[in-house]
């Protein structure tokens, strides 16, 4: 975690932008449709955290796999895999570091935005925002293992990122009403873990957290870890046994 | 002299076609990932399109979607420009390939201009994925009033991004976090550089009346669409192009001379 640490604190700009690229985004978008029709601000608010939790779910579903290909290429993916180190550990390792780093960014971006709209009270419920971002984070990092066996199975991380993110991005329901799409992509938006991260973070923040989000999120995060650990176990068994 | 001075100028051809085929070479390598770029631009469009459904607008017109068309190309072109042609000299740069580029080439500006070229013919790809997706999507069909002009729209933007990205490239090249500054720089150059459509308000329509750089995007636009969209005739438009062109080249020139020379003389390579 400390050498992680280490490695994103050399790009101080990095972490700049983390926090400045939500406004961009969710500001970019909001001048496109004022054009349109008035954006209030429980609307740019509801996009924002929107954008917020969209791009965080793509940096932790990514985190693990981009990690692993560097090593591979680097050549050091081997060592990796022999040292008595768990690859649970050290994916946990820099999966965690990214948490950290990007709950850091959150509160940062989202401090001046909610206090100019909803004073004190808005600092308290972005705590807990921050505790659901936490929460919702884990089933992510779940998804990233499944995603980090994929990548080194299949040997192209850019090109199976280059497809996956825009699927998820699209399924992630963080950033518009999805109502308006067909059933069956509503359900697999519900099953996915954005929009109950988004949803429940949103709704803590308005002040209407409903309990049943809440628990939502907590067996998404355990049903994703689940998945992740046994995809990963199962990848990593296979590449073991053929080589890396 | 006059023998001397032609084989120069052959030379110089032969190495900026050969730095052409070795880019689309380099470009084309990898025809899965043009063919997911192109697969999922329709997603990319969906995403957008429902987001602003997700601010409240509800309707989007023909004439509009005509705009975003345009729009989300001009978008693209900036995009890759920095991306993926300024980011590949800069990566060159920090891996040391732009070291074995120098032994064989005589000036790094053949270089540059080549896989220039080979980038700005791989954009076109940009073009057919978002006129595929936008009649996917919405069953638009691009209207095109002038051909000509279009064509040589698209030809002035390309050298306008070519030279700007190598200005840029020059500028940060011994920078850290050169990403995050592309990043920052690929949202804010279009807005100024003739990415949204003047009908969006009149202080767009004075930034794109005096941005030197918007000029390309604007006649994109007009000739698409078949109306003004600043309040210059168009040949003035094109006149005031190609002179912004001609200045950024100039100045792509001594910034790359002095590069080079750098480079040769000191031997600052890398991440030195």
């Amino acid at each position: 975690m400390i050498n992680e640490l280490k490695i994103i604190s050399r790009e101080p700009g990095g972490l700049v932008l983390l926090i400045i690229l939500p406004y961009f985004i969710a500001g970019g978008m909001a001048f496109i449709a004022s054009f349109f029709t008035k954006i209030t601000s429980n609307v740019f608010i509801r996009q924002f955290v929107g954008f917020e939790v969209l791009m965080l779910s793509m940096i932790m579903v990514q985190t693990g796999a981009r990690f692993l290909n560097e090593e591979r290429n680097g050549g050091r993916l081997e060592f990796l895999l022999a040292s008595p180190t768990s690859m649970y550990v050290i994916l946990l390792g820099t999966s965690m570091v990214m948490i950290i780093v990007d709950i850091g960014a959150f509160t940062i971006a989202s401090l001046p935005l909610l206090y100019l709209n909803y004073g004190l009270i808005g600092m308290i419920r972005l705590t807990i925002a921050l505790l659901l971002l936490f929460i919702g984070l884990l089933p992510l990092y779940g998804l990233g293992l499944l995603m980090s066996g994929i990548v080194i199975k299949l040997k192209d991380a850019d090109t199976i990122m280059n497809i996956v993110t825009p699927i998820l991005t699209i399924l992630s329901g963080a950033t518009y009403p999805i109502y308006v799409l067909p059933w069956w992509i509503k359900d697999l938006i519900y099953v996915l873990p954005m929009y109950i991260t988004f949803s429940s973070m949103y709704m803590e923040i308005m002040g209407n957290t409903g309990l049943s989000l809440i628990l939502n999120l907590i067996l998404s995060a355990i049903i994703y870890l689940l998945l992740g650990v046994t995809a990963y176990a199962s990848f990593e068994k296979e590449i073991k046994r053929g080589g890396v | 002299m006059q023998a001397s001075k032609r084989r120069l100028r052959g030379a110089v051809f032969r190495e900026i076609y050969v730095e052409t085929i070795r880019g689309l070479r380099l470009l084309f390598s990898k025809p899965s990932s043009i063919i997911i770029n192109v697969l999922t631009a329709p997603l990319w469009l969906a995403f957008f399109i429902l987001t602003l459904r997700g601010f409240g607008v509800l309707t989007l017109g023909r004439q509009i979607l005509q705009l975003f068309l345009w729009a989300a190309y001009a978008f693209a072109l900036y995009s890759s420009w920095l991306w993926g042609f300024g980011h590949g000299i800069i990566e060159e740069s920090y891996e040391g390939v732009l070291e074995n580029v120098m032994a064989v080439v005589s000036n790094i500006l053949d270089h540059i201009i080549g896989w220039g070229l080979a980038y700005a013919i791989y954009t076109l790809l940009d073009l057919a994925a978002l006129i595929l997706s936008f009649y996917l999507i919405f069953g638009l069909i691009i209207e095109l009033h002038n051909i000509p002009l279009f064509v040589l729209s698209i030809v002035l933007a390309s050298l306008q991004l070519l030279l700007i990205s190598t200005i840029y490239v020059m500028l940060v090249i011994r920078f850290r976090s050169s990403w995050v500054i592309t990043n920052i720089m690929q949202f804010l150059m279009p807005a100024l550089g003739g990415l949204i459509p003047s009908e969006a308000g009149k202080y767009i329509l004075l930034l794109n009346e005096y941005s030197p750089i918007a000029y390309p995007f604007v006649i994109m636009r007009e000739a698409a669409l078949g109306y003004l969209e600043v309040p210059i005739p168009i040949v003035f438009q094109v006149i005031y192009s190609v002179i912004t062109i001609m200045m950024l080249l100039v100045l792509t020139i001594i910034l790359v001379w002095l590069f080079d020379r750098r480079l040769r003389i000191e031997g600052k390579l890398g991440l030195t």
